[in-house]
This record gives C-alpha cells, sequence and structure tokens, in this order.
C-alpha cells in the first residue's frame, strides 16, 4: 500500500504528463510523410505551347487551378501548425483575401467581352496566388 | 462596308483559326473558366465560345425553337442557365457537345448567333468609322472577337484619324495593327505575347497590299486559309 500523500503525487503526476503529452502531440491533420506535389504538373502545363487562343485560355485556366490548389495545401500545412487563437486569425484573413482576390484579378480584363478575357483573369489570378502562396510558404516555415 | 460572300467567309475562316486552331472552327468546344460573375467557374460554349452567364442562354433557346434533334433535352435547361451553375452538369455538357457534333441545325444557329452578336457589331463599327476594306474588316471583326471591341488606351497610341473624320483608312489600320501589335509582343504577361500571330497575320497581308482579300491563301498563324 502507498502512502496517501505518494498516491496523490503520483495522481498529480500523472495528469500532468497526460498534459504534457497532450500539449507536446499537435491536433495532427495530415500525416508527416504526406508531401503532395504539384511542381512538375505545372512545369508541364508552362512548357506546352498552345497553338490557339482557345487552347492558350484553357491552359492559363488549368496553371491558375494547379496554383489555387497549391495554395490550398500550403493554407492547410500552415493552419496545422496554429493554435485555435491564430487560426481563427488566419480564417479570416484567408477570407478577406480571396475576396480581394477575385476583385483584382477582374480589374486586370482590359479585354472584357472578348476571348483574351480569360487569359487576362486567369494571368492576374496566378500571379497574385503565387505572391500569397510564398508569403503562406514562409510563414509555415517560421512555425515549424 | 461591302464584302462578297467569299470575302466574309475569309474574315469567318481566318478567325476560326486564332480562336480554335481550325479553319472551320470548333462548333464543339466546351471550357471552364472562372470568367464569370464574382470569379465563378462558367461553361463557356461553341464556335466563338458564349458563356453560360452571357449569351449561352439566348443560343440554346434559339436552337430549341428551331426544332433541332436535341431540342426537346436541352429546353428544360432553359430556365436553369444563368440561373444554377452548370458547369459541373455532365449530361448538358454531353448534349451541347453532341449537337454541334451531330445535328448541323446547331452549327447553323451557332453560325447565325455569332454573326449577329460579333460579325454585324464589328461591321456596324466599320461603316460608321467610314472602313471599306475587306481587310480592315478582317482586322476590326478580329479586335471585336479577341478584346471584345477597341481598347481606348490603344487607339490614344496613334495619331491617325478615321476615314470618318478625314483620315485615311489604310493609315489608321496599319497604325492601329503596329500598336496591338506591340502591345501584345511586349506585354509584361508573357502567356499574352504568345498572341501575337493574330497582328503578325494582319501585318504581312498589309506588306503584301492585301487589302481586298484577293490573295490566298491567308497563313493564319501557320493555317493556309483559301476560302
Amino acid at each position: 500500500m502507498l502512502p496517501r500523500c505518494i498516491k496523490a503525487i503520483c495522481g498529480v503526476a500523472g495528469v500532468w504528463f497526460l498534459l504534457a503529452c497532450s500539449q507536446s502531440q499537435p491536433d495532427l491533420w495530415i500525416p508527416e510523410n504526406w508531401k503532395p506535389s504539384l511542381e512538375q504538373v505545372r512545369e508541364q502545363i508552362d512548357r506546352t505551347a498552345p497553338a490557339s487562343q482557345q487552347q492558350l485560355n484553357q491552359s492559363s485556366q488549368n496553371m491558375a487551378d494547379v496554383a489555387d490548389a497549391q495554395l490550398f495545401i500550403s493554407y492547410i500545412q500552415l493552419m496545422q501548425r496554429l493554435d485555435q487563437q491564430q487560426r481563427a486569425v488566419l480564417f479570416k484573413e484567408q477570407q478577406a483575401w480571396l475576396e480581394a482576390r477575385i476583385q483584382q484579378a477582374s480589374a486586370a480584363i482590359i479585354s472584357k467581352g472578348g476571348s483574351l478575357a480569360p487569359l487576362e483573369y486567369n494571368d492576374a489570378f496566378i500571379e497574385i496566388t503565387d505572391a500569397r502562396l510564398k508569403d503562406l510558404q514562409q510563414r509555415g516555415d517560421k512555425h515549424r | 462596308m461591302k464584302l462578297s460572300d467569299q470575302q466574309k467567309r475569309l474574315c469567318e475562316h481566318v478567325i476560326n483559326v486564332f480562336e480554335s486552331g481550325s479553319v472551320e472552327g470548333n462548333y464543339a468546344a466546351i471550357s471552364i473558366y472562372a470568367d464569370g460573375p464574382h470569379g465563378v467557374k462558367q461553361v463557356t460554349y461553341g464556335r466563338s465560345q458564349t458563356t453560360e452567364y452571357g449569351n449561352l442562354e439566348e443560343l440554346i433557346e434559339l436552337y430549341v425553337n428551331s426544332n433541332g434533334l436535341y431540342s426537346a433535352q436541352l429546353k428544360p435547361y432553359l430556365a436553369k442557365i444563368g440561373v444554377t451553375p452548370l458547369l459541373d452538369d455532365a449530361t448538358f455538357k454531353q448534349l451541347l457537345r453532341d449537337a454541334a457534333k451531330k445535328d448541323p441545325l446547331m452549327r447553323k444557329v451557332q453560325d447565325e448567333f455569332f454573326d449577329k452578336r460579333y460579325f454585324q457589331p464589328a461591321m456596324a463599327w466599320a461603316n460608321a468609322g467610314g472602313f471599306t476594306q475587306p481587310l480592315s474588316a478582317l482586322v476590326i471583326y478580329d479586335s471585336f472577337i479577341h478584346s471584345g471591341s477597341f481598347p481606348d488606351f490603344l487607339r490614344k497610341r496613334f495619331p491617325a484619324r478615321l476615314p470618318v473624320k478625314n483620315g485615311v483608312e489604310k493609315d489608321w489600320i496599319k497604325q492601329y495593327v503596329d500598336t496591338r501589335h506591340e502591345w501584345l509582343s511586349q506585354h509584361s504577361k508573357k502567356i499574352l505575347q504568345a498572341t501575337i500571330y493574330r497582328t503578325q497575320c494582319f501585318k504581312n497581308e498589309i506588306a503584301r497590299d492585301n487589302w481586298a482579300l484577293a490573295k490566298i491563301p491567308i497563313v493564319a498563324n501557320g493555317v493556309n486559309v483559301i476560302d
């Protein structure tokens, strides 16, 4: 039989250990070794030489979709490294940024009503998204 | 602006090559672009690409009312186009493709629709500006298809006056083509530079004095257009 005070100490230590474990074990959403990459897909789209306006527009839309997917991955990766309060802040920041992206990409359209318009929109969309991607990646690196 | 049937066909075929890569154009072409209202993705369809939140409903209504092979199947979509997003509706997209590939009536309806939407406004602009040459018609039509009309900032970059304002038609067209070519070829966005095959084609035709579009073939982005 252990003395009551030792039992109490063991109990407190046990609770502390469990708390410590739960704190050192982050709230993981993504397995550590799962690192999807879209770089090669992007490079391949970039290397393809489109032969018509329709192909150029499709190619730029594909590139925009890949850039957006890359941003989505980086956003989730950064979210995983933040605490609850920081996550709420990032969520609101991203919502506002998405809205601003639509406005900025739309403002880049010079050829309203023309077949060049999707290309102008997508090109601006890619540039804006790439800048945000770099920003989120840098912030993710700081939270490692 | 008086164009013969052959001159008008040449204009359409050159633009078809610029847009789709083929002389006949791609009537069944469907693309999804994020250029809808508030950046939403939308279906873009047809030879000269009309959009779900733009004029697709009008085009499909014309086809439905023409009693085409797929009119009955497309009719229920009239109430949805521009209201319910259809970019993920595989049945709708397949019906559009099938109608364009298997029903000559859809191609005829598209020809009439795009003529009304793009060619006629372009020719009305040409007439109002005092243009008379078939090559001018081609350049003006291209600008309407590619840029929606004539971007103001480009018109301010060259001094020539419109023929209707006592300017010289060939000077205006040449200066506009050169200005547009320079804008595209030196654009900060590299991908836009890839579209200079259009202005290059016009520069070539101006250089060989083909104002009547009588010298064929016209080489459009590497494709010979003969009719």
